[in-house]
């Protein structure tokens, strides 16, 4: 028990260290963790890779960026770098170094600098046939030598497809010319993709695609590849290293099948359970076509196989309403191979859901907008992948086509249809509630409660909220700010509100509460709760001060109510929860009764609550 | 970090050699693990650590500490803060 404790403390460190690295790939900080690298992998459970380097270029200086980046992707590679531009003699050696190494991948780092540099620097027209020869003759080694390796071993290659030249020595007139150096380059391209397609387990990777996210001029550095044939920027280490760790890992097993989305301010802008069906963001202007940017992206991930998923603490009627009948939805409720629209916390969700998909949660990704969320998550679930979004909307479409641990070589109808395979089995199966131990989360959290009694500061947002809350809120009484006002200079009535600082910062007012004293009792005319802060027990606590405070002030009993509405269902029965017993009936509004002679209710030990402004 | 100890931790990391063996003499034939192919990782690292870039032909004869001081000198990086380590 204590050791997998442990465990999952290292992981946690291990994870936030690679974070470091990822947000500061310097020389400095790579090769820091290069040295690591041991420790960390055991960290993290990475799968051993064994990856053989085929190189034209020096490849040495960017180990220690793709072992890192392999530690970050949750693989431990162990490299051998082959003897520089020996390619075919290495592929085509039988019981060669490359053998003997046993790799679970090949990778070729091709350049043709040294082998066709007129690709790069030019094409005289009456060089031009000896050149296209030359070409030919490199595309019919490069085949002949990775059918023999192939055909001896069954081990994927991936060939790093070749850079268009920058310089084009014959201006635009290079475009009109059928032997010019664009033609080369789409000829050694094309070439490159014949023999991926006669030998199976050999792909190209489009090394164009690296240079169009990062520009030429920024990748490469003609001055370490004069000085030392190493042609990338160090500054871009990091890059290529990440584009090569995203090809290893569907063919390692280490591709990501589930996403798991948040629905307010994620898929949507506005939160459903307050703002309505039709009052949340979605549409044809910013910020709605932002969300349904992000909606297609997340669409377009579902018809290549990976399965979609909804975590969302909300009434399930109000997501699915949206999901059925929103006519700007481009997402709808067939396309989700799972729906946890609840109360209970998102990593218990994703466990059902791992059980119910019966998939592994390292192969699962979490967004969410929300900080507090994502902690969660990590904390309790550090093998899910948790990506935060920003509170840019217009962002999130960029973060979805950033992701590249989904990527497959092949995709196969299965694949194109796993998705509804996939919901169909969560249908038949009844998905099973897990207890998870909260309580050092809540600590981790450092809540600090700071409550209002009458205060005129909170005029404001007390009215908004009584106008805005509509999920957690007990009797749904609107009031205007002058009524506001008025509750707090009422005798025998305190306004009491309620505003949450975490770890993460100030929430702001989450809590407001009406207290009317009529003789003995103390009666809650009016109780309101921010959803956004539900599920961390605040709400219990600041009940809890409101029993405690009726109690110091003389009142034996404390009287809850609660009117039904077609948004508060989920909170009927709070107070029936917090030991309040069942008092009447009248006017659709029900009474509950606790009363206060017996200690009042407890206070969670991990909030502190303290009071800002006295009466 | 004084530009003498950044400099100092940035040879110490890449050839993994004591802070205190650092001075100016020292060459890379001094030192086994300053061959070209850390002195490329070193390139990189000078580079971003003192946020400057070095030219091409100031690369190959940098195989010395001080020659390594001389070329930043020229590029704004002052070492005088902490006296002659000769």
């Amino acid at each position: 028990m204590t050791a997998a404790l442990d465990q999952h403390e290292r992981l946690a460190v291990a994870q936030r260290d690679l974070k470091c690295v990822a947000a500061d790939p310097s020389v400095l900080n790579l090769l820091t963790a290069y040295r690591r690298r041991d420790e960390l992998a055991e960290a993290v459970g990475a799968r051993p890779v064994r990856l053989a380097i085929l190189p034209s270029m020096t490849f040495e200086p960017l180990v220690p960026a793709l072992v890192v980046r392999g530690l970050h992707a949750g693989m431990q590679i162990d490299s051998w770098i082959a003897p520089f531009d020996q390619i075919s003699p290495t592929l085509l050696a039988a019981d060669g170094d490359l053998t003997a190494f046993k790799p679970d991948v090949v990778l070729l780092a091709l350049r043709v600098r040294d082998q066709l540099p007129q690709l790069y620097d030019g094409i005289p027209t009456d060089q031009a046939a000896a050149v296209f020869d030359a070409a030919d003759h490199w595309l019919a080694t490069m085949q002949g030598a990775l059918q023999s390796f192939t055909s001896r071993h069954a081990v994927p290659v991936l060939l790093q497809g070749l850079p268009a030249p920058t310089f084009i020595a014959d201006g635009p007139v290079d475009a009109h010319r059928s032997d010019g150096q664009f033609a080369l380059c789409q000829k050694l391209s094309q070439g490159l993709r014949a023999i991926a397609d006669e030998i199976p387990s050999v792909h190209v990777l489009d090394i164009q695609s690296l240079v169009a996210c990062h520009g030429a001029q920024h990748l490469f550095d003609e001055r370490m590849d004069a000085f030392g044939r190493l042609p990338l920027h160090a500054n871009h280490y990091w890059d290529y290293a990440g584009f090569i760790v995203r090809h290893i890992r569907p063919l390692v097993g280490l591709a990501k099948k589930v996403i798991v989305v948040d629905a307010d301010n994620t898929l949507w802008g506005g939160i459903v359970g307050d703002d309505g069906p039709d009052g949340i963001q979605i549409g044809q202007d910013y910020p709605g076509n932002a969300f349904q940017a992000f909606q297609r992206r997340l669409l377009a991930l579902r018809d290549r196989g990976v399965i979609l998923c909804l975590a969302s603490k909300n009434e399930p009627g109000a997501v699915e309403a949206v999901l059925d009948n929103h006519p700007d939805m481009i997402l709808r409720r067939e396309h989700f191979s799972a729906l946890a629209v609840n109360w209970q916390p998102k990593p218990e969700n994703l466990r059902n859901m791992a059980g119910t998909l019966n998939l592994g949660l390292d192969s699962f990704v979490f967004i969410d907008d929300s900080e507090i969320e994502c902690e969660l998550m990590r904390t309790s679930l550090p093998q899910v992948t948790t990506i935060q979004l920003s509170k840019e909307p217009a962002a999130h479409a960029a973060v979805l086509e950033s992701l590249d641990c989904f990527d497959q070589f092949a995709l196969s109808n299965e694949d194109r249809h796993r998705a509804d395979l996939y919901r169909a089995e969560a249908e038949r199966r009844q998905l099973q509630s897990q207890t998870l131990d909260m309580e050092s989360f809540y600590r981790s959290l450092q809540m600090r409660l700071v409550i209002g009694v009458n205060d005129e500061a909170a005029v404001t947002r007390a009215a908004q909220m009584t106008n805005r809350t509509n999920q957690f809120n007990m009797t749904t009484v609107r009031c205007s700010e002058a009524q506001v006002r008025e509750l707090m200079q009422t005798p025998d009535v305190d306004v009491v509100t309620a505003r949450l600082h975490d770890r993460f910062g100030d929430n702001g007012l989450v809590g407001l509460a009406v207290v009317r004293r009529d003789g003995a009792d103390a009666i809650i005319e009016q109780f309101l709760f921010s959803c956004r802060v539900l599920g961390r027990t605040v709400e219990k606590n600041f009940l809890a001060w409101i029993a405690a405070h009726a109690k110091n002030a003389g009142a034996t009993h404390l009287i809850g109510c609660y009117s039904p509405t077609a948004k508060n269902k989920p909170f009927g029965g709070f107070y029936d929860e917090m030991g309040f017993a069942p008092s009447d009936d009248s006017d659709d509004v029900s009474r509950w009764r606790l009363s206060l002679n017996e200690g009042g209710l407890p206070i969670d030990e991990w909030t502190s609550i303290e009071v800002a402004t006295g009466e | 970090m004084s530009n003498n100890e950044k400099l100092q931790n940035i040879l110490a990391t890449i050839l993994q050699i004591g802070p205190d063996t650092i001075r100016d003499d020292l060459t890379a034939e001094d030192v086994d693990t300053w061959d070209s192919l850390n002195h490329i990782a070193l390139m990189g690292a000078l580079e971003q650590e003192f946020n400057v870039q070095i030219d091409i032909e100031r690369v190959e004869d940098s195989q010395s500490v001080g020659a390594l001081k001389a070329i930043l000198t020229g590029l704004g990086i002052s070492f005088a803060d902490d006296g002659n380590q000769n």
